[in-house]
This record gives structure tokens, C-alpha cells and sequence, in this order.
């Protein structure tokens, strides 16, 4: 943002300053264009007036006479003078380098053959010759130099100081603040619309750039727009959190008055019937159990979910869901243990992770063999700022083809992992939306020696100062 | 004390409900609506009150909140939504236990009874401890009697869970407390695997306490094991 900002302030600057630059000079380099537009019939009545005096002063006083004249005119008001006869001889003898002597020789005889007043070809050499003739009737060429033409260097020397002194930089103080509301106008509306997408992708989904920008314009049409997207965004997030809570009402209520009814059953209800109501216990659960799986699985899909985004020990968050599953694994006579673990700090929703790692390891548990102990292990490399984390069973496995399809919703091995095992189907499909959208990924694989490894991946939090997560 | 009010919009459920608990033992009231369980729950005719979070016009914590402003009646919620955030805030807002809905009615009335059973030793408790039921360590003084907490020098809002939890953990300062414990005294109940709450709880009384002047955290976490309250001779 501030590079656009600078980017616009400094080229408008430049372009000004090199448009002030190239005028000044095309306004100084006009002025001494020769002879000056408007002026060549002023030219034609100075040059007869001069070939008039030096043809007077050389019928009078013949060469030497014009010799002066000529100096005369050279040293007082830096115009030279040549006067030629009508056969194109010199009358007076004159030193000018070979170059310019060759020039002034054929203005003379082109001026004398088109009886026309010549100015030089070359422009940057201010002479012009004429064919005049004399009271006496003798026909002469006169041929006038003015002071050269000065270089553009010398436009330069010649230009008050006082341009590239104060009055410059008032101009450019002018120049500099009109581009800088120039490019503020151009980026401000920028910024605010950054920032409202900042917001809004923050999860403030009423983030609304209304009258922030103001004009009508295409920053204002597009702030506009914005508003438009966010509006529906709002509305269809507003919609499925709402459906999704309206679902997980309307699905549970008859579940709980199920619950209900059936205790009362059981407490009025012989043995006979006792297998049958646990039965039912046993399902309404299990659907219990689905209908807030899918919900979560939709929540993290969706992104829709409300999570407390926080930095915390993974270590110790391990160490409590290892000490809860053990718990639970010991009324089934199987163990899980923690290898190796030590504070890691990650950063997400803590909840959501829990779960996502009870997720995997609960499943590890429900496949591992009778009396075998789930090994869960953590290691950081803190190089990669990448933590690990390990669970391995020693189940049956997986087939090799079928590892990748374990994370998708409702996947089951048809032989090995049936649906008499109980569960949802969801629960590795859960972890990995969880552990994706804390950032990291969740692998499978088949260990050395049998069983089935799980591997987590998550970035491990440094604590950047200054930078707002 | 045996008189429940249960707050819920499903009113089908709630027949169910007083069919279910008047065996037990309770007296049940039942009203489906968030402004008039509010009333309900203030009028000082009931021991407990048992409160949906899902419910129209003004929901579950709206009305845990109105009634926190004025009572410390025990509540316990039923929250619907399987949404952790919903049970953390709910305890966080005074709740003192909260049953994910679907529940068994058994465990509601475990729960019940849990919460009683707590009132009442509560009450017990002055008596036999007298006037030495005062606790002061550090800057710290929680006053039995009338269940009131002082921490540097200004009062402390706390939940009668958050309360008694906070005098378990003071009776035993310095000494690490198991979370099975912990919830056997405070929750009355068993621990169960993958139940946070006294954790919650913890976290809200960290919260509402602050640390100790010296920056360090007053109630320590001992992995695996439980909490101890920070303990030292020196003032």
C-alpha cells in the first residue's frame, strides 16, 4: 500500500518536473531562434540598411575603408559584415575559418543568382545574405553574420539564477503537495477497502465499507460491490449456522425425550425386555453420536465454526487426551502410552485439536489387538518448525490401496475394520479437517512389524513481536 | 430444596421430565419460556433450576445471566448444540454443572443429587469449622460463612462451583490435589475420561483471581496429576 502510494507521489512528481524542465527550455530555445518568427521583414530593412552604409563607405573609400567599417561592426555590436562584388569577389579582405568563409561564399552567389534575400541552411549559424544594388546602379552582395546562435548549454547559462534558486522550489513544493493528495486520493480508498477485507476475512463478517469511501467513482462503485459480496456472504453464512443449529435442535430434541421415555421403560419394564431397551440405548447413541459428528465435520468444512484461535502446549495437551484414552482403553484391556513428548507451543483451536488427536487415537485403541498398548510419541523439529506427533497401533492395518481413503467420511475396510467395531466412520475425517485447518496434515501408514501409523504434522507457534496473529 | 424448575421449550420433554423425577422425590415445575423461567428462578421457590440453552426469544445464557445478576441458585444447563464453546461459556457464566442434551435421566439426577449433597455441606460447614472458617493466605481471604472472597483488598464474584473449589484448593494450599478429587468434592461426582470441566472451572477462577503479585500463576497445573494452590511461608 504505501509502495503504490510512493509509486504514484514520485512519478507524478517526475512527470512534472520534467514537463516544467522541457518547457523552460523549448521557451528559451524559441527565443533565440533566428531569425525570430514574425521578424524576418525586420531582418530584410537591417540588412539593407547595413549593405547600404558599407556599399557607401566603399565607393567613398574603397577596401581599406570597408576593412574597418567591417572591424568596426565586429568589435562594437558582434555583426559581421561582408560585401561581395556582383562577380562574387570579396571587396575587402576578411579572416573567418575556411568552414564558415566557404558558407558566406555560396549564400553570396546563391542570393546574387536569386536575387532573394538567403537566410543560412544551417540554423544554429545566424547569417543571411542579399543582393543589392548601389545609388550609382553597381550591383553588390551583402552578407551579414549575427553573434551565433548560443548552444542549449548556454540557454542554460544564460537563464536567470533565480530559476533554479527559490522560485524552483516553490514550484516544486506546489508540484509535491498537489501529487501528494494526488496519490492520497488514489490510495486512500485503497487502504480502507484493504482493511475492510482484512476485517472481514478476519471472521467479522459485518464489515461494511459504506460511506468510508466517498465521490462517485470506481473506488466508490467497487466499496459498493464490496459491500454487495459481504452483504450475501453474511446472509449465507448467517443461513447454514443457523440451519446447522437449527438441525443439530430439531435432530436431538426427539433423541432426549427418547432418552427419557426409555428410562421410564426400563424402570417399569420386566427382564425379558432389559436386552432390547439397551439395545436401543445403544443405537439412539450412536445416532446421538453421528448427528454431532456431521455437524462438526460440516462446521470445519464450511469454516463456519466459532473457535478460539490460541497458543498452547501440544505436550501437555497430549499428555491429558493419552491419560483420558488410557483410561477409557483399560476397560478393554488395551493401554496407550506416551513415548516421548516435551512442550511444544502450536497455535489453533484448541478444542477442535483435542478432539481431532482424541479422534485418531481412540480409533487406534478400537483396532489395536487384545492386550497390546497404542504407543504415542511427539517430536518437534524445530529447524522446519514442524511437530510430529505419532500414533501407531498394533492392529491389523490397513491395505495399502485403501490409506488414502481413511480419512473421507464414512470410509470403512470392508474386512478388517467392520461395522460391528461401532463408531461413526467420521471421526479420522473430522481430524483431518481439523488438523488442516490448524495448518497441518494427517498421513497414514503401514508400520514395520504391523499395525497402523498415523502421522500428524502441525507448525510449531513462534512468537513473532509486533505481528497480530 | 427438593423443588426443581425445569426451564425448557420442549414441552413434551418436560412432561417426561416430571414423570421421571417425581418418583425420585422432587417436586417439578416446568415452564417453556426464557422471561418467565427468569421470574420462576428468582422467586426463592426453588432449590435448583434446570436450564435449556436452545430456547426461543431469549436464550439459555441470557437467562443464566439474569438470573446470576441477583441469585446464586445452582443451575444446571442442558446444552443442545454438542458445541464445546457453548458448555465453556455456560460454565463460564456461573453454571455449575451443564449435561450435554441428549442425557440420561439417571445422570441428571446424579447430578442433582451431586449438587445438593454440596449445598448442604456447604451449609454444615460454618458450624463445624465456626468462626475459623476463614481462609487467608497470601493476599487471599475467603470467608465461609458468608461465602465471600476478598483478593487484593476488593471483592470477588464467584459461582458457588467456583467457591467451593477455590476452599478445597485453600485447605489443602501447598499440596497437589488429584483432578479425580477435585471433582469427587466439588462436582460430586466420578470422573469420567474426556470430562474438562473442572478444568474449566480452574480456568475461570485464574481468570476472576488474577496472579499473584509476584506475576506467577496462583493455582499451578501438575501434569497428569491435578492442581495445587501456590503456598509460601513468605509473605
Amino acid at each position: 500500500m504505501r509502495s503504490l502510494f510512493v509509486k504514484i507521489f514520485l512519478y507524478f512528481l517526475l512527470i512534472i518536473v520534467i514537463s516544467a524542465a522541457i518547457g523552460i527550455v523549448l521557451t528559451y530555445s524559441r527565443d533565440h531562434e533566428f531569425p525570430p518568427m514574425g521578424h524576418k521583414h525586420f531582418a530584410k530593412q537591417a540588412l539593407a540598411e547595413y549593405g547600404r552604409a558599407a556599399v557607401q563607405i566603399y565607393e567613398q573609400g574603397g577596401s581599406p575603408a570597408l576593412e574597418k567599417y567591417m572591424e568596426e561592426m565586429r568589435e562594437t555590436a558582434d555583426v559581421h559584415v561582408f560585401l561581395f562584388s556582383a562577380r562574387g569577389e570579396t571587396l575587402a579582405t576578411f579572416s573567418v575559418p575556411k568552414r564558415i568563409g566557404m558558407l558566406i561564399k555560396r549564400m553570396a552567389e546563391r542570393a546574387y543568382i536569386t536575387d532573394k534575400l538567403i537566410f543560412s541552411e544551417r540554423r544554429e549559424l545566424p547569417w543571411m545574405a542579399s543582393p543589392l544594388s548601389s545609388s550609382s546602379g553597381n550591383r553588390y552582395v551583402i552578407v551579414v553574420g549575427l553573434p551565433e546562435r548560443p548552444a542549449l548549454r548556454h540557454i542554460f547559462k544564460a537563464m536567470p539564477p533565480a530559476i533554479f534558486g527559490s522560485r524552483a522550489l516553490v514550484i516544486l513544493a506546489v508540484a509535491a503537495l498537489v501529487c501528494f493528495f494526488l496519490a492520497r486520493s488514489l490510495t486512500s480508498p485503497i487502504r480502507k477497502l484493504r482493511q475492510a477485507t482484512r476485517q472481514f476475512a478476519g471472521g467479522d463478517l459485518t464489515t461494511r465499507v459504506g460511506t468510508e469511501i466517498q465521490g462517485k467513482g470506481e473506488f466508490s462503485d467497487l466499496g459498493r460491490d464490496f459491500d454487495f459480496m459481504a452483504e450475501r456472504i453474511e446472509t449465507l453464512i448467517t443461513t447454514q449456522k443457523r440451519l446447522l443449529q437449527d438441525i443439530s435442535h430439531e435432530l436431538r430434541s426427539p433423541l432426549a425425550r427418547m432418552a427419557v421415555a426409555l428410562e421410564l421403560a426400563r424402570q417399569r419394564s420386566g427382564n425379558e425386555t432389559r436386552g432390547a431397551l439397551e439395545r436401543i440405548e445403544a443405537e439412539a447413541g450412536q445416532l446421538n453420536e453421528m448427528i454431532g459428528q456431521l455437524l462438526r465435520l460440516t462446521q470445519l468444512e464450511s469454516g463456519i465454526g466459532s473457535y478460539r484461535v490460541e497458543r498452547f502446549d501440544l505436550g501437555a495437551l497430549l499428555r491429558s487426551v493419552v491419560l483420558d484414552a488410557d483410561f477409557e482403553a483399560g476397560g478393554h484391556g488395551r493401554k496407550v502410552t506416551l513415548v516421548a513428548c516435551d512442550s511444544v507451543f502450536v497455535e489453533g483451536a484448541e478444542e477442535m485439536l483435542r478432539r481431532a488427536i482424541e479422534n485418531v487415537i481412540r480409533n487406534a485403541v478400537k483396532y489395536t489387538g487384545g492386550g497390546t498398548t497404542v504407543e504415542v510419541s511427539q517430536v518437534a523439529d524445530r529447524q522446519y518448525g514442524q511437530v510430529q506427533v505419532v500414533v501407531r497401533d498394533r492392529g491389523p492395518g490397513v491395505p495399502e490401496e485403501s490409506l488414502d481413503k481413511l480419512f473421507e467420511p464414512f470410509f470403512r475396510v470392508a474386512d478388517a475394520r467392520d461395522r460391528e467395531s461401532g463408531g461413526t466412520g467420521l471421526g479420522l475425517a473430522i481430524a483431518d479437517r481439523a488438523i488442516r485447518l490448524s495448518g497441518g496434515t494427517i498421513c497414514a501408514e503401514n508400520a514395520i512389524g504391523g499395525g497402523l501409523r498415523v502421522n500428524i504434522m502441525l507448525p510449531i507457534s513462534v512468537r513473532r513481536s509486533g505481528e497480530p496473529k | 430444596m427438593n423443588r426443581i424448575l425445569v426451564i425448557d421449550d420442549d414441552l413434551a420433554l418436560c412432561e417426561l421430565l416430571v414423570e421421571y423425577l417425581i418418583p425420585e422425590g422432587f417436586e417439578v415445575e416446568t415452564v417453556n419460556d426464557g422471561e418467565q423461567g427468569v421470574e420462576a428462578a428468582l422467586s426463592e421457590e426453588y432449590g435448583l433450576v434446570v436450564l435449556d440453552v436452545m430456547l426461543p426469544r431469549m436464550n439459555g445464557f441470557d437467562v443464566l445471566r439474569h438470573i446470576r445478576e441477583k441469585s446464586r441458585i445452582p443451575v444446571i444447563m442442558l446444552t443442545a448444540r454438542g458445541d464445546d464453546i457453548d458448555r465453556i461459556v455456560g460454565l463460564e457464566m456461573g453454571a455449575d454443572d451443564y449435561l450435554p442434551k441428549p442425557f440420561n435421566p439417571r445422570e441428571l439426577v446424579a447430578r442433582i443429587r451431586a449438587i445438593q449433597r454440596r449445598a448442604e455441606s456447604s451449609v454444615d460447614l460454618p458450624q463445624q469449622e465456626s468462626a475459623m472458617g476463614d481462609l487467608q493466605i497470601g493476599d487471599l481471604v475467603l470467608k465461609s460463612r458468608s461465602r465471600e472472597v476478598f483478593c487484593r483488598g476488593g471483592e470477588k464474584e464467584l459461582t458457588s462451583v467456583e467457591f467451593n473449589l477455590l476452599e478445597v484448593l485453600l485447605r489443602r494450599a501447598g499440596q497437589v490435589i488429584s483432578r479425580e478429587d477435585l471433582v469427587q468434592q466439588v462436582l460430586g461426582r466420578q470422573l469420567s475420561p474426556y470430562d474438562r470441566s473442572i478444568d474449566v472451572h480452574i480456568s475461570a477462577l485464574r481468570k476472576k483471581l488474577g496472579p499473584l503479585p509476584q506475576g506467577s500463576e496462583r493455582i499451578k497445573t501438575v501434569r497428569g496429576v491435578g492442581y495445587l494452590y501456590t503456598f509460601s511461608d513468605q509473605p
